[in-house]
């Protein structure tokens, strides 16, 4: 392994663990479906054996109110598995659902872990549909700083204007490779160039008027994930094309690889099923992405719009 | 407080010309408040300036519909005054007799002769011309110009004000004196503002909203930003104030950084 | 402003003068430059005087000079010193009058200038309210542009006999001569002016709702009055010209008149000092209207 790979593999991501919920068969319970933690994880063990009513816990939140659910602390809050949570360092959750008009596929929850050199941030951004504004809903930030938080607690977006109002116009999931929102210190003290540099926006498929877009900003020291792949049905739906991405290790990702067809490899089976899909070995991928070295494991996102699926996020870890 | 007190809907604009037609503004959705102060900002050709005429009335939408305080705006008033970029005073009458114009129009009919001069010298004085009210314009300076047309304006008790740029023909030190001169006259009346500007610290030091458009033609509103700086103002305490510092940064990504991703982005 | 005509002859002009006094010899000089005596702060500016009044008077002192030069031995075309001699007899008695016909001189330039201020002002009268309408309304504009650009460059002397005709007397006709010829600036310098408001003041006249009225004289015609002075200053030169050929044309009189009748007598002295009586009545009639137009212009 070269210097720059293994610096990237040694550099942390945003997101610490990921995993997703699935209806169970009499649509009562959420069940769980895949995920990835560190290795070794207390919520790995735990989260396998667990299922959540309607309402309960953070993915049965997000079930029952239909939107994203940003929860910042675990003590004394409905959160149910805050010992192992904090065992593994994880402090804060977000919980994204993804319905097919009011039939709820699936939940994805995100885990982010507030460690010093942690910055990035994970934001929701919601319109009402009486007004032309995006706001922000809720959002978890890391040690970015007061900035960010800040200014998107008082900004709006308009539809087509910044990376959750592009999200929110197109319907898809939108990649900026640079925001120029510029550099700015981390902490002074140490003295670490730090700053939101990347991300990308997903608009979330809910039930009820209001629309809600997931943004997932990237810091120069620790990207949200190693690697950032949006892909999307060519224009008969027969293959799969990767249209946009960042790897941390390679760079900028373009109009490169050969399509996938429906149920190749996991991306491919995440388009045929419409499901998310979370493998461990990458061996069995097709494409770039198993080659790069310090990739372990990949978690892949469905996008819809009214029921129908327009791209996939994968995020490789 | 209303917060629907000027209410754009929807509204466009379409110039016809000589070589064809051009779409000046396209999708204009905003709502203001009541003694709200809002900032228009972005690059030239914007349609800032559109906009703001379409409120003042000066200017018919294509389509959509402009309301102030519930009712249809459909011609120019003085009770949305404009201060126009290059003071539009007229040459021909002094200080006094370009306020007085204004006055006697809003209120000639209720009130006698020494009211209306009372006005006048009231105006003038809010706005520290008291002292200049016989000379004509050309006796004074640029600045002191720009005063009397804002005093015109606010001498007509308008429920709106409206300011094109009011301070981009000015050097930068006249400029700085009237903002702090508009902070503390907007905090008297408490009157609804609506300005257009090219200037960043201009817009965070004087607005409570700041409407940033995106680049023409057929520009629309990109993102508004909440000002929450307290108030009264202060130039130089603000200027080492972090949050004025990180809204200022926001402004200058969206002019200047973030116009060029959207482009790329949609590219 | 006629009288400063006979207070300071210009007979004084034509014979060269070394020691000069501002006034008179600024009056006489029909090449002067209208300088404005210097502003009276202490000390004395004698030598801007000098160079303002000194090469005017050269130019006359040479004009003259090359005049007697080639008139030395001339029998048909009078020397400057036989002329001034005449000029005097002539301006000893400015105001007789022997009968319709024969008038002094300064009855003929009261007379002309009599036609040319009704004639003119009768232009003014049609003209002014003319180009504003024009100005204001696009639609008569576009019709009636094309008749002015029609009958301008017609020469004002061909209007005469149209005049004649309708008229049936000279001094109508002479008249509607000068009406015709100084209307066109006024049209047009009016129009141009309407169309020239700056924008800006017309928004100011929106956002005050001002009525109809109130934009006409409050906005319309201050801004409008530089425009229309120049357009009376063109006028004026040309109306002063087309009396003098127009009354040459029609007799009875005026100075126009008096000049054909001297060649008719074989006076050419007499012509000679008409020649220079137009010139300074047309110098003093622009220098008047230049300083009303100074009177209403606002620098900006």
């Amino acid at each position: 392994m070269n210097a720059v790979v293994a610096a990237a593999a040694q550099s942390k991501t945003f997101i610490k663990a990921t995993e997703f919920w699935l209806p169970s068969s009499d649509r009562t319970l959420l069940e769980f479906g895949g995920g990835l933690y560190a290795p070794g994880a207390r919520m790995a063990s735990i989260s396998r054996e667990m299922c959540f009513g309607r309402g309960e816990g953070l993915p049965g939140r997000a079930w029952d109110s239909g939107a994203p659910v940003v929860l910042h602390a675990f003590d004394n809050s409905y959160f149910k598995r805050t010992v192992a949570a904090h065992a593994d360092g994880l402090t804060c959750g977000i919980a994204m659902p993804i319905f097919a008009g009011d039939y709820l596929v699936s939940v994805v929850v995100f885990f982010c872990g507030d460690d010093e050199a942690h910055a990035g941030a994970i934001e929701v951004w919601k319109n009402d549909p009486a007004s032309k504004d995006l706001t922000l809903d809720d959002g978890h930030y890391g040690r970015t700083g007061d900035t960010f938080e800040f200014i998107s607690r008082r900004t709006s977006f308009r539809a087509g204007t910044g990376l959750p109002g592009l999200a929110w116009a197109q319907k898809e999931p939108v990649f900026l490779p640079d925001l120029g929102r510029g550099a700015g210190f981390l902490r002074a003290d140490s003295a670490v160039k730090v700053g939101i540099n990347r991300g990308f926006a997903v608009p979330c498929s809910t039930p009820g008027p209001q629309q809600y877009v997931l943004a997932f900003l990237s810091a120069l020291g620790t990207p949200i994930a190693r690697r950032v792949e949006i892909w999307r049905p060519d224009f008969g739906d027969r293959a799969l094309t990767l249209r946009d991405g960042f790897c941390e290790v390679t760079g900028l990702l373009s109009d490169t690889g050969t399509p996938l067809d429906p149920g190749q490899g996991s991306i491919g089976r995440c388009w045929l099923s419409g499901l998310p899909v979370a493998s461990k070995d990458l061996s069995r991928e097709p494409g770039t992405a198993a080659r790069v070295h310090g990739l372990s494991a990949l978690v892949v996102l469905p996008v819809l719009d009214a029921g129908r699926f327009v791209a996939a996020v994968a995020l490789y870890f | 407080m209303t917060t629907d007190y000027i209410k754009v809907e929807n509204a466009e604009m379409v110039f016809e010309t000589k070589k064809g037609s051009f779409h000046a503004l396209r999708e204009i959705n905003l709502s203001i408040a009541q003694g709200e102060f809002v900032t228009l900002i972005g690059h030239s050709g914007c349609g800032k300036s559109t906009l703001l005429n379409l409120i003042a009335g000066l200017l018919k939408p294509t389509s959509g519909v402009l309301l102030c305080d519930r009712r249809e705006i459909n011609a120019p008033g003085p009770e949305r005054a404009v201060v126009f970029q290059n003071h539009s005073l007229l040459p021909w009458l002094s200080c006094a007799e370009n306020v007085h114009l204004a006055v006697e129009r809003v209120f000639g009919a209720k009130e006698n002769a020494a009211q209306l001069k009372a006005r006048t010298q009231a105006a003038l004085e809010l706005v520290g011309m008291g002292h200049a009210t016989g000379k004509r314009p050309h006796e004074i300076s640029g600045g002191m110009k720009q005063r009397v047309g804002i005093a015109r304006a606010l001498a007509m008790e308008p429920k709106v004000l409206l300011m094109d740029e009011p301070f981009g023909a000015l050097d930068a030190l006249t400029r700085a004196r009237l903002q702090d001169e508009l902070l503390k006259i907007v905090a008297r009346t408490k009157s609804t503002t609506v300005m257009v500007t090219h200037d960043v610290d201009e817009a965070v030091l004087l607005s409570d909203r700041i409407v940033m458009m995106t680049n023409g033609p057929a520009a629309t509103i990109g993102e508004l930003l909440r000002v929450d700086l307290a108030r009264p103002r202060d130039r130089v305490e603000l200027a080492e104030d972090r949050a004025y510092v990180h809204y200022r940064k926001a402004v200058l990504d969206f002019l200047y950084t973030r116009q060029g991703h959207v482009e790329k982005a949609a590219a | 402003m006629v009288a400063a005509v006979f207070h300071h002859p210009p007979a004084e002009a034509a014979a060269p003068r070394t020691d000069v006094r501002p006034v008179p010899a600024k009056a006489a000089v029909a090449l002067a430059v209208p300088a404005a005596p210097p502003a009276p702060k202490p000390p004395f500016d004698w030598r801007g005087l000098w160079l303002a009044v000194l090469p005017p008077v050269l130019g006359l002192a040479l004009l003259v000079g090359v005049w007697a030069l080639l008139t030395m031995n001339s029998t048909t075309f009078p020397t400057p010193a036989a002329t001034f001699d005449a000029a005097v007899k002539l301006f000893a008695d400015p105001f007789y009058s022997k009968g319709p016909n024969d008038q002094g001189i300064g009855w003929n330039v009261l007379f002309s200038l009599q036609r040319v201020a009704v004639g003119f002002g009768l232009a003014a009268l049609v003209g002014i309210p003319l180009g504003f309408v024009l100005g204001r309304f696009t639609f008569l504009a576009r019709m009636i542009n094309p008749l002015v650009s029609l009958l301008r460059p017609v020469s004002p002397l061909a209007w005469l006999p149209i005049g004649l005709l309708v008229f049936k007397a000279a001094n109508p006709a002479a008249i509607w001569t000068i009406f015709i010829c100084s209307i066109w600036p006024m049209i047009i310098n009016t129009a141009v002016g309407v169309q020239r408001v700056p924008e800006d003041y017309l928004n100011v006249a929106k956002v005050l709702n001002l009525s109809e009225w109130k934009v006409i004289t409050k906005i319309l015609f201050p801004a409008v009055l530089p425009y229309m002075l120049t357009g009376v200053r063109l006028s004026v030169g040309t109306a002063w010209l087309v009396i003098v050929a127009a009354e040459m044309l029609t007799g009875g009189v005026g100075i126009g008149f008096w000049v054909w009748d001297e060649w008719n007598n074989l006076n050419v002295k007499h012509i000679i000092v008409a020649i220079f009586v137009i010139g300074i009545v047309g110098l003093l009639l622009e220098q008047l209207l230049v300083s009303i137009a100074k009177r209403f212009s606002y620098d900006d």
